[in-house]
């Protein structure tokens, strides 16, 4: 919630800390508003100052040319402190930070957050974070992206059950939901994809340096601060099979974790989601992991294969093996 | 603006009565009742408009001059202190600023950035790009939980227990919050249950809405929310499965096992902790028919619970 007044408020004491003055174009740009809009606060900020409002008593702010200073703040000389839902957002996100390895110098994440307690006139004890990532050599796959060479690994894929050999471009590492996953160019699949850091049996740096397709560069959006996809669905095209489940309200984890084409609330908390898979032996895999927490609307023969396995399995033991 | 420059420039509390007489926009006739009325609301509006952006405003009678209340700023808490970061320390608060997902949290983020550089120190001039980045949940409570631990307002939402056939609705003073292993908690005072309590933020299947006053109880000192929630979850010691895998199958079955053997012709014997049942069932469910778990017989029934859900695939 950005309000007029707030702004108002950082207003007079942005131009007090830059005392030779800002060109009104880059104190829009500064504030995120048009120039119109700076225009009628700046001249809102001209009618207001202390009882009494005389001359004297006026906030008083000059145009030179295009440049914008302040010549009587009216006692505004610095920024309101911080509210405790901002410093509480930003000094949360500072405590998972500490707790990711390879992201910024620990030190300097204490520190920082020592300060901003101080700014904010009060200490938020009250977050704390602990074990991001169950995986402990996250070190070790920062320097490989650091280095930027490319690796070999040896991946066991969950989705199908199965180890297997591959060369990758590595992107970065993306801690999400306890896990850090490597991002990185495979070369085997030719596309981007992220490997779980504990289902990677072994990692050999090859002695070349790491390539990013261009186009495949954007897609893993070095930058972006979109969600994750740790699903195996994660990048997708349209000639993937679709599939629609209808999940129960325990299963709400899968519309947070994959990416859906569509999610249809119904009632009592249950969902119908239509989403993309890779192929239909990975669905089968998947939604038997859900453990009957979702059905298969469609397609039928996805319902049929997770049906009989589910059969097969039962088999197994209505007629138990004789003991070892 | 006036309200607060006029407040801040006394030291003394200023009243209502002489707030509407001095400050540009509020003027009005006191004794016309709606007008009055008008300015009482349109006062309200602004005093909860100036908190929200964390102007502290007091509210006391000065002895010796007034009967009815009145309202001041102290400067001391209404400043930003002095602030300096080096530039390791702004490039972490400038990551740190772009981690949220949840659109209040990142306005959150966003406010306190504008202030610290309406203070002079810009702190995305030092971002750095790192090898790791960090995705810490996007669940929509966090940020009104958040919002509720720091003016102290109870909570209302319903909640789907791991044991629960249907939500239910529950009321909270929430003490703390905590991620562990990746998951969001929340801890406090469970208004209905008279009790002490922790609740997984992704089994909250409502929105969470405050409710009641501000500063409505206290946090007690010694509470750790992290150890609490760690306690609850970690309650069961880890139990041993032992199941049956088909030879050459189930590699992640066999991955996870810190014992294999003995090998049958059947398939190959392997052993491995565990402790959530449910999710370790539904685990060795989706292997199908290359897994046969053979103990513990929890874990049997469980398993076979999962795999007759699946069984009964029809509409």
């Amino acid at each position: 919630m950005s309000s007029r007044l707030a702004r108002l408020l950082n207003l007079v004491p942005h131009l007090v800390a830059r005392p030779d003055g800002v060109p009104i174009r880059e104190l829009a740009d500064d504030f995120g508003v048009s120039l119109t809009q700076i225009r009628a606060d700046l001249t809102l900020l001209w009618m207001c100052g202390l009882p009494g409002y005389g001359p004297g008593d006026l906030i008083d702010i000059a145009f030179d040319a295009d440049t914008v200073r302040v010549n009587f703040a009216a006692g505004m000389d610095r920024p309101v402190r911080l509210a405790g839902h901002e410093a509480l957002a930003l000094s949360v996100a500072l405590r998972v930070l500490a707790d990711t390895p390879g992201v910024g110098d620990r030190a300097a994440i204490a520190s920082a957050l020592d300060k901003l307690a101080a700014a904010a006139g009060r200490e938020d004890t009250e977050v704390s974070v602990r074990e991001t990532v169950v995986e402990s050599d996250v070190e070790r796959y920062a320097a490989l992206i650091e280095s930027g060479k490319a690796a070999r690994i040896t991946y066991y894929s969950a989705g199908r059950d199965t180890t297997s050999e591959r060369v990758i471009d590595p992107v970065e590492v993306v801690a999400a939901d306890g896990h850090a996953y490597l991002r990185a160019w495979c070369r085997t699949a030719q596309e981007v994809r992220q490997f779980r850091l504990d289902r990677i049996d072994a990692c050999t740096v090859i002695d070349e340096p790491a390539v990013l397709p261009a186009e495949a560069a954007e897609r893993a959006g070095r930058t972006s601060t979109g969600p994750g996809e740790p699903g195996p669905t994660a990048f997708l095209a349209a000639e993937l099979p679709l599939i629609e489940l209808r999940l129960s309200p325990a299963a709400k984890g899968v519309v947070d974790s994959y990416p859906c084409e569509e999610v249809i609330g119904e009632a009592d908390g249950y969902r119908r989601v239509t989403m993309r898979v890779r192929d239909l032996t990975w669905a089968r895999r998947f939604v038997l992991g859900l453990g009957g927490e979702a059905r298969v609307l469609a397609p039928e023969e996805l319902r049929e294969e997770v049906r009989s396995a589910a059969v097969a399995a039962l088999d197994r033991y209505a007629d138990p093996p004789a003991g070892p | 603006m006036n309200l607060v420059l006029c407040l801040l420039s006394s030291r003394r509390f200023q009243t209502a009565s002489k707030i509407a007489r001095t400050v540009p926009g509020y003027e009005h006739d006191p004794d016309d009742k709606r007008a009055h009325e008008a300015f009482q609301r349109k006062f309200e509006r602004d005093k909860a408009e100036l908190r929200r952006i964390g102007v502290p405003l007091q509210s006391g009678v000065d002895p010796y001059y007034e009967t009815e209340p009145g309202y001041r700023i102290a400067r001391s808490d209404f400043e930003l202190p002095q602030i300096a970061f080096t530039d390791a320390e702004a490039a972490v608060v400038a990551a740190a600023a772009r981690l949220w997902q949840q659109p209040e949290l990142q306005s959150g983020t966003a406010q306190a950035l504008r202030k610290l550089r309406a203070a002079g120190i810009d702190v995305e001039s030092h971002a750095a790009v790192f090898p790791v980045k960090a995705l810490p949940g996007a669940e929509a409570a966090l940020a009104p939980l958040l919002e509720s631990i720091a003016s102290r307002r109870a909570v209302a939402f319903d909640y789907l227990g791991a044991r629960d056939e249907a939500a239910q609705h529950r009321r909270l003073q929430p003490w703390g919050c905590a991620a562990w292993r990746g998951r969001w908690y929340v801890a406090g005072y469970d208004l209905d249950r008279g009790a002490q309590r922790c609740f997984r933020l992704t089994r909250i299947t409502s929105r969470v809405r405050l409710h009641g006053p501000e500063d409505a109880y206290a946090i007690p000192d010694d509470v750790d929310v992290l150890a609490f929630v760690s306690e609850t979850e970690d309650r069961q010691p880890p139990s041993r499965a032992r199941v049956l895998v088909r030879p050459r199958a189930a590699w992640g079955v066999r991955r996870r096992a810190d014992q294999i053997g003995p090998r049958r012709p059947d398939g190959d014997e392997v052993r491995f902790s565990y402790t959530d049942a449910p999710y370790t069932a539904s685990w060795l469910a989706s292997f199908g028919a290359d897994v046969l778990v053979l103990e513990p017989p929890e874990l049997v029934k469980e398993t076979i619970a999962c795999l007759q859900s699946l069984a009964e695939e029809r509409e």
